[in-house]
């Protein structure tokens, strides 16, 4: 205790610590009235924290090919110990994570706060919340199970309701005309890399945004 | 808040409510980093069949020509088969969606019982919903007996 005291003390005294500290988080005042529906967003992101770490556990033995998912994901499951709990914290965590953001959302309509000056909050909430679904539609093909493969079909399927392009955007989606091994090294790319780090760059400007215009204050 | 005056109306001594709140956040803390901390330590130690080396093996003396013999290694079905003398090993997961396939000996190919996909006696693909052919398998043979590592 006392050398964390000490190592802490010296820290503070070079780069003045206490004060970043209270204005951030000891002493940062929000308006009394929120109540418990103002904690949504915040858990949305401890939810999606918890994703990014379990999910790099999982990498250390998921193998993106045809041949080797589901075996990857069968040894995680049975093989490794804690593998189980660290895989199904992962599968339930972006369900939960989903909810979350639809429950953060309900209540930004309700309390109508998506008004002027927070218009913007809105729109990269939206954003967010299309990353998190593709995100967990693309982790859904991963263990390439029957249940994936045909979530996925269905799933690109989809935007071929689109006039004119609809069918270009499922060819593109799918790296071809049905789900293969292209398909899987695409969703891969996508899951853990192009959409996390979508979602960090949108979140870093809603959180800014939100900062500027402070937290709003029901009447 | 004004401390003094608080510490003279309190019956206990000023410091223990302040004490109490701080042992249980503290606790708290240290039973959650627990509850976090072994389960992700033990996720990182090695699995039991890869700390084993697991390793599987096949006497060639039981391998009769056009014949399969199938084992498990690292969690994977492995199909042992001779053709024209010849000994190969394959993964026995289909490369669509994963089923285990099964040998044929008298047609020499490998069928999968999921979506119909035929696989030659050297793992090619010939029918079926795939192109991939199954992942043949390395092994080393040493006094008469087939060892994959
Ligand atoms: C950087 C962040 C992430 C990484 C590195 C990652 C990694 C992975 C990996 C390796 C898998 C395959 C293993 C398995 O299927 O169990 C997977 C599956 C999955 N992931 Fe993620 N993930 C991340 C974030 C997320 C997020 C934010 C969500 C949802 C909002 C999500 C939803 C899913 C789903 C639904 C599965 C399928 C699980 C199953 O059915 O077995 N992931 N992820
Ligand atoms: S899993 Fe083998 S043909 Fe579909």
């Amino acid at each position: 205790m006392r050398v964390l005291r000490s190592i802490y003390q010296g820290l503070d005294d070079r780069y003045q610590l206490t004060p970043l500290i209270e204005k951030n988080v000891t002493r940062k005042w929000v308006p009394r009235t929120l109540g418990w529906s103002a904690c949504f967003g915040g858990l949305a992101l401890l939810v999606f924290l918890i994703q990014v770490f379990t999910g790099i556990l999982l990498l250390i033995y998921y193998k993106p090919d045809p041949g080797r998912a589901w075996d990857s994901v069968t040894f995680i499951k049975s093989n490794v110990p804690m593998g189980w709990l660290i895989q199904r914290v992962h599968v339930v965590g972006a369900n939960v994570m989903i909810a979350l953001v639809l429950m953060h959302m309900a209540r930004i309509a309700y309390f109508k706060i998506y008004r002027s000056p927070r218009e913007l909050h809105w729109v990269s909430g939206v954003v967010l919340l299309s990353l998190t679904v593709f995100l967990a539609f693309t982790g859904y093909l991963l263990p390439w199970t029957n249940l994936s493969y045909w979530g996925a079909s269905v799933g690109t399927e989809i935007p071929g309701a689109i006039p004119f392009v609809g069918e270009h955007v499922v060819t593109w989606a799918r790296r071809g005309p049905g789900i293969s091994g292209e398909t899987l090294g695409f969703f891969f790319a996508m899951h853990i890399w192009v959409l996390p780090a979508g979602l960090v760059i949108f979140m870093a400007m809603h959180f800014a945004m939100i900062r500027r215009t402070g937290i709003s204050r029901p009447l | 808040m004004n401390n003094a005056s608080h510490a003279q109306d309190s019956s206990s001594k000023p410091s223990d409510r302040r004490r109490f709140c701080k042992m249980a956040i503290g606790g708290m803390a240290v039973a959650s980093a627990g509850m976090v901390g072994y389960p992700v330590t033990t996720f990182l130690k090695l699995p039991k069949s890869m700390s084993q080396q697991g390793s599987m093996e096949v006497p060639l003396a039981d391998l009769a020509e056009g014949t399969a013999i199938w084992g498990e290694h690292l969690g994977r079905q492995i199909a042992v088969i001779k053709v024209d003398g010849q000994v190969r090993a394959f993964n026995g997961a289909c490369p669509h969606l994963g089923c285990v396939v099964q040998w044929e000996g008298a047609t020499r190919t490998f069928k999968c019982p999921c979506h119909g996909a035929v696989f030659s006696d050297n793992g090619k693909p010939v029918a079926g919903p795939v192109n991939a052919p199954l992942e043949s398998v390395p092994f080393q043979i040493q006094d008469d007996v087939l060892r994959i590592t």
